[in-house]
């Protein structure tokens, strides 16, 4: 973008008088694209249920994601809905039954996609900051 | 608002959700995560009571999850879902009573190909029915027969003869006549009733009647007069009604030709069938 486009952009935004709650609704919608890609990158190593996935995308994160642990549930759920994985259930070594997700194909082209819409972003943000950081 | 006991945050959560049918599969799943996260908890040395309150705090808010969850499990998706599968099984029913149901009798509509099948060998006849075994009096020396016609209009029915055969049993003679009829589904609910009322003339005079193909000893154990049955097998051919028409002729002399007469309101008609003299 220009810098007049950006300029617009924002003259937009400010027109446009986003608040606080939108500003909260779409951090909300990318926080939880990231979740369903991070999701998914767990379930192409292997089948899990919530909790395990909770357990390692803190491990696998060192901690750094601090997300509560309910709202996993809705985006798991919404994969099933599209298909991207499916569900079935299975008796835990503790005799728990527990419900598994597994990566479907669509699921698997999914996640290529979004692994690489997020490598181009970061690529993109990381250019950005090299070149302020030069400058 | 805090919540206590997982019970109540369950609760909270599920409240949201509209489509009920799936609470009971989130409510189990939601509190297997709890459960699990509980148990590590206390298995690295937590207090029961702390590892509890902690394990829920970690859930966060019942009421944004539940409403997170009803965008996940729409109500409209579900019931749209349920209407589906309910369809199908409807759809599964109705195909399976209508394959074995009386209109749509497999075997009826293989044999209205084959009503009878003839086996000649060295002069000598031999028919039988649907399978069964001969009766001894569908034994005997071929005398007449007829081919396939052609189809003829005959007010709402196309009637196409498929085959006659007429042989020499017990010193008298039997004409088969089989014939494809098929009429309009605007006359659906109208089935025709050939059994009965059709009427069977030759060149001798007419024919009794008679309901059953067994009842030769009913008639008296004679020819004379002469009897005839008849039997009608329907069944549906891609939404049309299609009958197996088949006439059983009992006579004394040989049948030259048959008519078949039906009365039918003000649109009465007539089906002569010619037989030809085997050599």
């Amino acid at each position: 973008l220009t810098y007049i486009e950006q300029r617009g952009i924002i003259q937009y935004i400010e027109f446009r008088g986003i608040d606080q709650e939108e500003e909260e609704a779409a951090m909300k919608k990318r926080t939880m694209e990231h979740t369903e890609l991070l999701v998914l990158s767990l379930l192409s190593q292997g089948d899990l249920y919530g909790y395990q996935m909770i357990v390692e995308l803190e491990r696998r994160s060192e901690h750094a994601f601090d997300m509560k642990e309910g709202t996993l549930y809705p985006i798991l759920h919404g994969l099933e809905r599209q298909g991207a994985v499916e569900a079935y259930e299975a008796e835990g070594p503790n005799g728990r039954v527990r419900k598994y997700y597994r990566l479907t194909k669509k699921g698997g082209k999914y996640l290529k996609d979004q692994r690489e819409e997020w490598r181009s972003y970061s690529e993109a943000v990381n250019a950005v900051l090299r070149s302020c950081e030069a400058g | 608002m805090e919540y206590k006991r997982f019970g109540e945050w369950r609760e909270a959560a599920l409240n949201q959700v509209r489509y009920w049918p799936d609470h009971d599969a989130i409510g189990r799943e939601l509190e297997s995560h709890y459960e699990d996260h509980r148990d590590d908890l206390i298995r690295i040395g937590w207090p029961q009571e702390e590892a509890e309150a902690h394990a829920l705090a970690a859930l966060g808010d019942p009421e944004a999850v539940g409403k997170a969850l009803d965008r996940e499990h729409s109500p409209w998706l579900g019931r749209l879902f349920t209407v589906s599968r309910v369809a199908l099984v409807i759809t599964c029913f109705l195909y399976v009573s209508l394959i074995f149901s009386n209109d749509f009798d497999l075997t009826h509509f293989v044999n209205s190909f084959r009503p009878f099948s003839v086996k000649e060998a060295a002069g000598e006849l031999r028919v039988e029915w649907y399978n069964e075994e001969a009766h001894p009096a569908y034994l005997g020396d071929c005398v007449a027969t007829a081919g396939r016609g052609r189809a003829v209009q005959a007010c709402d029915f196309t009637l196409t003869p498929v085959k006659a055969l007429e042989w020499e049993t017990y010193g008298a003679y039997r004409t088969l006549i089989t014939i494809q009829v098929e009429w309009s589904p605007r006359y659906w609910g109208m089935e025709p009733t050939f059994d009965d009322e059709l009427c069977v003339r030759y060149n001798g005079g007419e024919a009794d009647n008679i309901r059953s193909r067994f009842g030769f000893y009913e008639h008296g154990g004679s020819y004379e007069p002469a009897w005839a049955h008849v039997h009608a097998n329907s069944y549906s051919v891609r939404g049309f009604r299609n009958t197996a028409l088949s006439v059983e002729l009992a006579t004394e002399e040989p049948a030259e030709w048959v008519e078949l007469y039906y009365p039918y309101g003000d649109n009465d008609w007539t089906l002569r069938v010619e037989l030809e003299a085997v050599e």
